[in-house]
C-alpha cells in the first residue's frame, strides 16, 4: 500500500479501478454550475515543475482548486537550482513551507520516487511525469476515457448500476509512435492491461527498447505481458484495433537518426486519410497532445472524423477529473491507495451538505 | 573512533599465532617485524619472547598487505569528497598497504610536477600510494603524455581511467609503453553505443525509462583493445569489466598468448541491473551493474583467474552529488573499507582466490609487491594484514574514516573484518582501529564520524 502515486503498476488492478469509479464522481462534479467541492479545503498541493509543461502543470492546479486545496507553485526556471542546490535541498526547501502533496515533475525518470524518499510522513508525492519512465495520472485519464467511451455512464449519472466496474475488457488498443521514449506509452501499457484490453505496441525497432519482448515479460504480471504484442507495421494491425493511441513524436528525434525522415515514418506509422477509411466503424483516435498534425494524424482526418472518434479533448477533460480523484484519495480522505473502505460519495455529497461548493 | 599509538618502527613487533595464507599455501606461523622487514617467521608459540610488541593473530588469517589496482583519491580536484589522506586512512582499515591511485584528477595526473606533488601529499600516510599516470596529454585522448619521463620517475601504470576511443592511439600508447615496462589500462565502453548511460541496456532500463549502455558497448571496446594488443605486444589492462562476454574473451586472449590482465570492481560481484530499479543513486555504477548472468559469469572469471584483480573502484563524490536525478548523479561508491571484506565473504569466492585477487595477482600487475602482496619470508618488506574471518561488523558502526559517504554498505553486517595492517613495518591498523601517525591526525578528524 502506498502513500504516493508513483506509477500505476504499483496500484494493480483493483487501485487503478477504484480510481477510475472515484473519477467518474468527479466528472459529475465537473458538470455542475459550480464545479467546486471543500473536500481539499486546508490542505496545500505543492507542484513541482522542473521541466516545462502547460496541459499537466493546469491540470493538476485547476484539480486542486476544484477540491479547495491551496496550491504552490514552483517551476525550475524560478528556482535556485541553477545556483548548485541539489534536487533534495530544493524538495525539502518546499517541503518545509507545509504541504500535503507534491506533484513532481521532471525530465529525468525516477525523480518522483526519489523525492518519495525524502518526503515526511504525510506528505503525498504524485509523479507528474518523469522522464520515458512514467506519467500516472495520463495513465488515468486515457483508461478512463477509452472505458467511458465504450461503457457510458449508464443515465448518464454515475454509479446508478452496481454492476458498472471500470473495464477494458475486450479491446485492443494500438499504441503507435516513439514507445522507447514515452512515459504515456508506459503508464497506457500498464492501465489498459491491468483493465483486460489487449495491445499491440507499433514502432520501428528504433523507437522501441532494445529487447520489446524482454521488456514487456520482465516488467508486466504474466496474464498482462501475454495480452501485449509488438508490430512494426500500422498497416498490419489497423483493421483489429478498437482504439488508435497515437504518441507524440518529438520531432528533434525524428530528425537524429532515429528514423530515416518524417516522411518515411509518416508513410509507415502517421494516420493517413488512406488509413483513416479503413480503420473500424467505431474505432477511436487517442493522443496526448500536444498534436502534431501532418505527422501523426493528417490535418484533414482530425478534422473529418467526429469529435466522438478523436477523444482528445475528452482526454484533456478527463484529466482534471481522474487528478481529482488522485488527490482526493492520497490525501483527502487521509488513507492510502487503494482503499477499499474509502467512501467516495464523501466527496460530492460533502459539497452538498455544507453548501460551500458556491464558493 | 579511538586510536592507538603506533609503536615506533625499531621496536621488534609480533605478529602472533596466526595462520598465514600465501599462494604455496598455508602455515601456522609468528612473525617477527623490525625495521620496516620481516626479520623470522618462526613455529607458532616461540617468537613471542621478550619485551617485543605482540598483535595476537590467533584464530586469524595473516596475509600480505592489499593492492588496490583502482582507487580515486580526492586530490587534486574533489578534496570536498575525500584527501589523500582520508583515502589511505579508509584504504588501511579495508587491509590495504598499497593503492594504486587513479590519474583523472583535476588537473589529471600527466606530467612529472603532477607526479611529485602526489608523491609529496602521499608521504608519511596510512598505506603507500603509487601513482598511475594518463595515457594522454590532458586525458583528453588526442596524443600521449610524456610516457617515457614518466616511466624513468617510476610510473608503470598508463590509463585515462575510461575508455580510449581511438584504437590507433592505444596501438601506439601500447607499442611505446611497451620498453618501458608499462601496462596500459582502459576501461572498454563504445561511447556511440551508449557508453556514458546510467544504466545498462536490458529489460531493467526499459521498464525504468533510462537509456542503457548495452554489454556490446563493453564487448567491441575490449574485442578492439585485445586485437591491437596482439598486433603491439604490450601489456594491456582490461578495467573494471562488467559483462560476460567480455571475461569470455579474456579467457581466450590469454589462452592465446596475448599479455592482457583484467580487473572487476568488487561491488560488481554484488549487485546487479535489477538494484537499481528504486533509483537509488548508490547503485549507479561505472560500469553500470548488469544482469545476474553477467555477474555469474565476473565471479566464474574470478575463480578460474581469468579475471586478475578485483578493485575497489574507490569513488568519493560530495554527499550532495548523490541527490541529484539518477541520470545526473556521479555513479561509484566509496569502497576502500567493505572492498576486502566483501569479498572475503563472498559465498562463492575462496579465501585464496580473494587474497590472489586483492593482493597477490594486483601486487605483480603495478610492479609493487615490496608495497603489498609480496612474499611473506624473512628479509622481504613487512606488508601484512590480519582478518579475523569470523567476526562479524557493520561500517555504522565500526565508523568510517573516509570522507567520502557514498556506500550502500553502511548497514551491511560484514564478516572478515580487518583487525590489524602492517605498512612497511609500521603498524597502521590495530585492535580493528586506525593507528595514529604524525601529520595525518588534524586530517583524518574530519573525515571521522
Amino acid at each position: 500500500m502506498s502513500t504516493h502515486l508513483l506509477t500505476l503498476g504499483e496500484l494493480g488492478t483493483q487501485g487503478i479501478a477504484e480510481l477510475l469509479s472515484l473519477t467518474d464522481r468527479f466528472v459529475e462534479v465537473g458538470r455542475r454550475p459550480i464545479p467546486r467541492v471543500p473536500a481539499l479545503r486546508g490542505r496545500t498541493v505543492a507542484t513541482l515543475f522542473f521541466e516545462e509543461s502547460t496541459r499537466t502543470r493546469l491540470a493538476f492546479e485547476t484539480a486542486a482548486k476544484r477540491l479547495s486545496a491551496d496550491v504552490l507553485n514552483f517551476s525550475a526556471a524560478s528556482s535556485s537550482l541553477s545556483k548548485g542546490e541539489s534536487l533534495r535541498d530544493t524538495f525539502e526547501t518546499v517541503q518545509a513551507m507545509g504541504i500535503h502533496a507534491a506533484v513532481v515533475r521532471h525530465r529525468s525518470a525516477g525523480v518522483p520516487a526519489q523525492i518519495a524518499r525524502w518526503a515526511d510522513d504525510g506528505v503525498a508525492v504524485l509523479n507528474g511525469g518523469d522522464g520515458w519512465h512514467a506519467h500516472p495520472t495520463q495513465g488515468l485519464q486515457d483508461s478512463y476515457t477509452l472505458w467511458r467511451n465504450f461503457s457510458p455512464m449508464p443515465n448518464g449519472q454515475p454509479g446508478a448500476e452496481a454492476a458498472d466496474e471500470p473495464t477494458l475488457a475486450g479491446l485492443r488498443i494500438g499504441i503507435v509512435g516513439d514507445i522507447v521514449h514515452s512515459r504515456v506509452a508506459r503508464s497506457d501499457i500498464e492501465a489498459y492491461t491491468a483493465l483486460g484490453a489487449s495491445i499491440v505496441l507499433v514502432a520501428p525497432p528504433t523507437l522501441l527498447p532494445a529487447q520489446p519482448r524482454d521488456w514487456i515479460d520482465c516488467w508486466l504480471p504474466a496474464d498482462a505481458a501475454k495480452r501485449v504484442e509488438i508490430s512494426h507495421s500500422l498497416d498490419d494491425v489497423l483493421d483489429e484495433l478498437d482504439v488508435v493511441g497515437l504518441l507524440r513524436c518529438q520531432r528533434e528525434r525524428m530528425v537524429n537518426g532515429l528514423i530515416g525522415s518524417v516522411p518515411e515514418y509518416v508513410a509507415r506509422y502517421g494516420l493517413t486519410a488512406e488509413r483513416a477509411q479503413r480503420l473500424r466503424p467505431d474505432a477511436v483516435i487517442t493522443h496526448p497532445g500536444p498534436m502534431n498534425r501532418g505527422i501523426e494524424i493528417a490535418g484533414a482526418v482530425f478534422e473529418d472524423l467526429a469529435a466522438n472518434r478523436v477523444l482528445v479533448t475528452q482526454q484533456v477533460s478527463h484529466g482534471v477529473a481522474a487528478r481529482m480523484a488522485v488527490l482526493f484519495r492520497l490525501i483527502g480522505s487521509g488513507t492510502a491507495l487503494p482503499n477499499t473502505d474509502a467512501t467516495p460519495e464523501a466527496a460530492p455529497s460533502e459539497a452538498d451538505s455544507t453548501g460551500r461548493g458556491s464558493a | 573512533m579511538a586510536e592507538q599509538q603506533s609503536p615506533a618502527a625499531s621496536e621488534p613487533l609480533v605478529l602472533a599465532g596466526g595462520e598465514i595464507v600465501e599462494r604455496t599455501g598455508r602455515r601456522h606461523a609468528d612473525i617477527t617485524v623490525l625495521d620496516g622487514r620481516i626479520a623470522a617467521v618462526d613455529p607458532p608459540g616461540t617468537g613471542r619472547d621478550g619485551s617485543a610488541h605482540v598483535i595476537d593473530a590467533t584464530g586469524c588469517v595473516v596475509a600480505a598487505g592489499l593492492v588496490d589496482l583502482f582507487s580515486r583519491l580526492g586530490e587534486p580536484g574533489n578534496e570536498e569528497a575525500e584527501t589523500v589522506a582520508t583515502a589511505t586512512a579508509a584504504a588501511a582499515l579495508g587491509g590495504f598497504t598499497a593503492v594504486l591511485a587513479q590519474p583523472d584528477t583535476d588537473p589529471p595526473l600527466d606530467r612529472l610536477g603532477q607526479l611529485a606533488e602526489l608523491r609529496r601529499n602521499a608521504a608519511g600516510r596510512h598505506c603507500a600510494v603509487v601513482a598511475a599516470a594518463t595515457i594522454t596529454a590532458d586525458r583528453v585522448g588526442k596524443r600521449l603524455s610524456p610516457m617515457a619521463e614518466l616511466a624513468d620517475a617510476g610510473v608503470r601504470w598508463f590509463t585515462d581511467v575510461g575508455p580510449l576511443a581511438d584504437s590507433g592511439l592505444l596501438r601506439r600508447a601500447l607499442q611505446y609503453a611497451g620498453p618501458l615496462g608499462g601496462t596500459v589500462s582502459v576501461r572498454p565502453a563504445t561511447a556511440h553505443l551508449g557508453g556514458t548511460a546510467a544504466m545498462a541496456e536490458g529489460a531493467v532500463s526499459a521498464r525504468m525509462g533510462l537509456a542503457g549502455e548495452p554489454a556490446a558497448s563493453e564487448e567491441l571496446a575490449a574485442n578492439a583493445a585485445i586485437g591491437v594488443a596482439r598486433i603491439t605486444g604490450g601489456r594491456l589492462h582490461l578495467d573494471r569489466i562488467s559483462a560476460a562476454r567480455t571475461v569470455e574473451l579474456v579467457r581466450v586472449a590469454k589462452a592465446e598468448g596475448i599479455d592482457v590482465s583484467a580487473s572487476v570492481a568488487a561491488e560488481h560481484l554484488y549487485f546487479i541491473d535489477v538494484d537499481a530499479d528504486g533509483y537509488d543513486t548508490l547503485m549507479r555504477a561505472e560500469p553500470p551493474y548488469r544482469t545476474a548472468q553477467d555477474q555469474a559469469a565476473l565471479v566464474a572469471g574470478v575463480n578460474d583467474r581469468t579475471i586478475d584483480a578485483v578493485v575497489s573502484g574507490h569513488s568519493p563524490v560530495p554527499p550532495q552529488a548523490k541527490d541529484l536525478p539518477f541520470d545526473e548523479a556521479p555513479p561509484g561508491v566509496a569502497a576502500l573499507e567493505t572492498c576486502a571484506a566483501l569479498l572475503l565473504g563472498h559465498p562463492d569466492i575462496s579465501v585464496e582466490t580473494a587474497l590472489d585477487a586483492l593482493a597477490w595477482r594486483p601486487a605483480e600487475l603495478a610492479s609493487a609487491t615490496h608495497l603489498g602482496g609480496g612474499a611473506i619470508e624473512p628479509g622481504q618488506p613487512a606488508n601484512l594484514v590480519v582478518f579475523d574471518l569470523e567476526r562479524l561488523w557493520t561500517l555504522a558502526e565500526r565508523g568510517s574514516v573516509s570522507m567520502a559517504r557514498n556506500t550502500p554498505h553502511r548497514n551491511r553486517q560484514m564478516g572478515a573484518m580487518v583487525t590489524a595492517t602492517i605498512v612497511a613495518g609500521r603498524t597502521v591498523v590495530t585492535d580493528g582501529a586506525l593507528c595514529s601517525m604524525a601529520g595525518t591526525v588534524a586530517a583524518l578528524t574530519a573525515g571521522t564520524t
